[in-house]
């Protein structure tokens, strides 16, 4: 080492791939190497910049996810929004017309036939009661025993409408006093329920001036006129024995129920104009 | 790199156990305080990585490494206080060596001479230090050097020989 060199030749020898002698000793210099905690900042610096590389790509796809996911939400709460609001709307409606409806009157002979077989028929409770009442008529207990045979069950009760007591359009019932006073006679209205609706000028005003009868078939504008309508309407519907409607007018007549007996009679005389009227009802014929 | 750059974690991993001596020493000895070579060490790497996107593998990773390092170590120098004269160099280093130098027959141990080379890198001037470290350490040529610092080759050339006659003259001092 102490030896003079030409500079460049060491340079040369520096420049090979060995380094010269220089190389050699600067090979055994202290080799440092970087701190476990650098490994671990520029390890977990790299990571954290290849996670949030990929964050954006998730993002987006969640951005896209989202929005469909919400626009499929709003749509469904939409749609059952609109939902409830129609069935807010037809229930009531339907509250209305079962609040206001009254039981119709129904004048034709095979539905009176029917109904009065239905009241006829005494039920479970008031056959029980006369026998609880009239001891005395009865047999003796042992007797009883002997003759009485096991009795098929009672047939089920009748419906409500069908044990009306009266066919009266003003029957009155707790739920259906509204409208009894308004509701016009129907005669032969036997829709699904036998029951007719009847204009009610607070109900009518609700529902843009239309009333629907409570048998559902038809819709009439509520005036005065309504009922007319209707009657007219139900009496295509339903054909009506000419004697019995006469006989359903005079009724009405007799009732005092002047108004409803003329169009009764105004209806009966378009439907059979050539019938002969009573002459009872020749003068209330327009 | 480019593995890297797509997403692969551990092609990272393999290129800095790779590197990180060869890296970690250069900057250590080009700064001489630990301290400062953490530092730049850890700010490579993150530039680095920052720059991943923008590595093109028509340079080496090496050189491309060595370039962000030997800018970083550049602004140190540039914002560090100045270095000793030379004068003040030549004091400490006479202090140093008076023992040996009042033996001039005497065969330099081993460890002499590693300690030798380890003052003669420090006392080097900058430019010609990062110069032969480049060369030393990481075995880089004159035309990837002048790459790595942005000289041409003849000024490579040129600092390499300063570079290698003032570690001759520590050495025979």
């Amino acid at each position: 080492m102490s030896t003079r060199r030409d500079p460049e030749q060491d340079l040369q020898q520096l420049l090979n791939a060995d380094r010269g002698d220089l190389g050699h000793i600067y090979d055994k210099l202290a080799r440092a190497e970087p701190p476990p905690r650098l490994d671990r900042i520029v390890l977990g610096e790299a990571a954290r910049a290849i996670r949030s590389q990929r964050q954006p790509r998730a993002q987006r796809w969640l951005v896209g996810f989202g929005s469909a996911a919400g626009i499929v939400l709003a749509a469904g709460i939409a749609w059952q929004v609109g939902q409830q609001m129609q069935r807010q709307d037809a229930a009531d409606t339907s509250s209305d017309s079962a609040r206001s409806v009254i039981p119709v009157q129904p004048i034709s002979a095979p539905a009176d036939v029917e109904r009065e077989a239905v009241y006829a028929q005494p039920s479970a409770e008031s056959v029980a009661a006369p026998q609880a009442a009239a001891p005395a008529k009865q047999e003796s207990a042992p007797m009883r025993a002997r003759q009485e045979k096991p009795r098929p069950a009672p047939p089920p009760a009748p419906r409500l409408q069908h044990r009306h007591p009266s066919p009266c359009p003003n029957w009155q019932s707790r739920r259906r006093t509204r409208a009894a006073g308004c509701c016009r006679t129907l005669p032969g209205c036997r829709g699904k329920r036998g029951i007719c609706g009847g204009w009610h000028p607070a109900r009518a005003s609700r529902h843009g001036g239309r009333v629907s009868c409570g048998c559902g078939k038809k819709s009439a504008p509520a005036l005065p006129g309504a009922c007319t309508q209707r009657i007219h309407a139900l009496a295509s519907e339903y054909p009506l024995d000419p004697e019995a409607w006469l006989g359903e007018i005079i009724r009405l007549e007799e009732q005092g129920r002047h108004q409803e007996a003329i169009e009764n009679l105004r209806l009966f005389r378009r439907k059979y104009p050539d019938h002969d009227l009573p002459d009872v009802l020749r003068k209330l014929d327009p | 790199m480019l593995a890297y750059a797509g997403g692969d974690m551990i092609a990272f991993e393999t290129l800095y156990r790779r590197h990180r001596g060869t890296l970690y020493r250069f900057l250590l000895r080009s700064l001489r305080q630990r301290a400062d070579a953490d530092e730049l060490f850890q700010e490579t790497w993150s530039r680095a990585v920052a720059a991943r996107e923008r590595y093109r593998p028509e340079a080496k990773f090496s050189t491309w490494l060595l370039q962000i390092a030997h800018n970083l170590v550049i602004d140190r120098f540039r914002r560090s206080r100045p270095h000793a004269s030379a004068e003040e160099t030549d004091l400490l280093f006479s202090r140093l060596d008076a023992p040996e130098s009042e033996q001039p027959d005497r065969v330099l141990s081993e460890f002499e001479q590693r300690r030798r080379l380890q003052l003669a890198l420090e006392e080097l001037p900058e430019e010609q230090r990062v110069t032969f470290l480049l060369r030393m350490e990481n075995g880089l040529g004159l035309e990837e050097i002048s790459e790595v610092t942005g000289a041409g080759r003849e000024t490579v050339k040129s600092r390499l020989r300063y570079a290698l006659a003032r570690v001759r003259a520590r050495f025979e001092s």
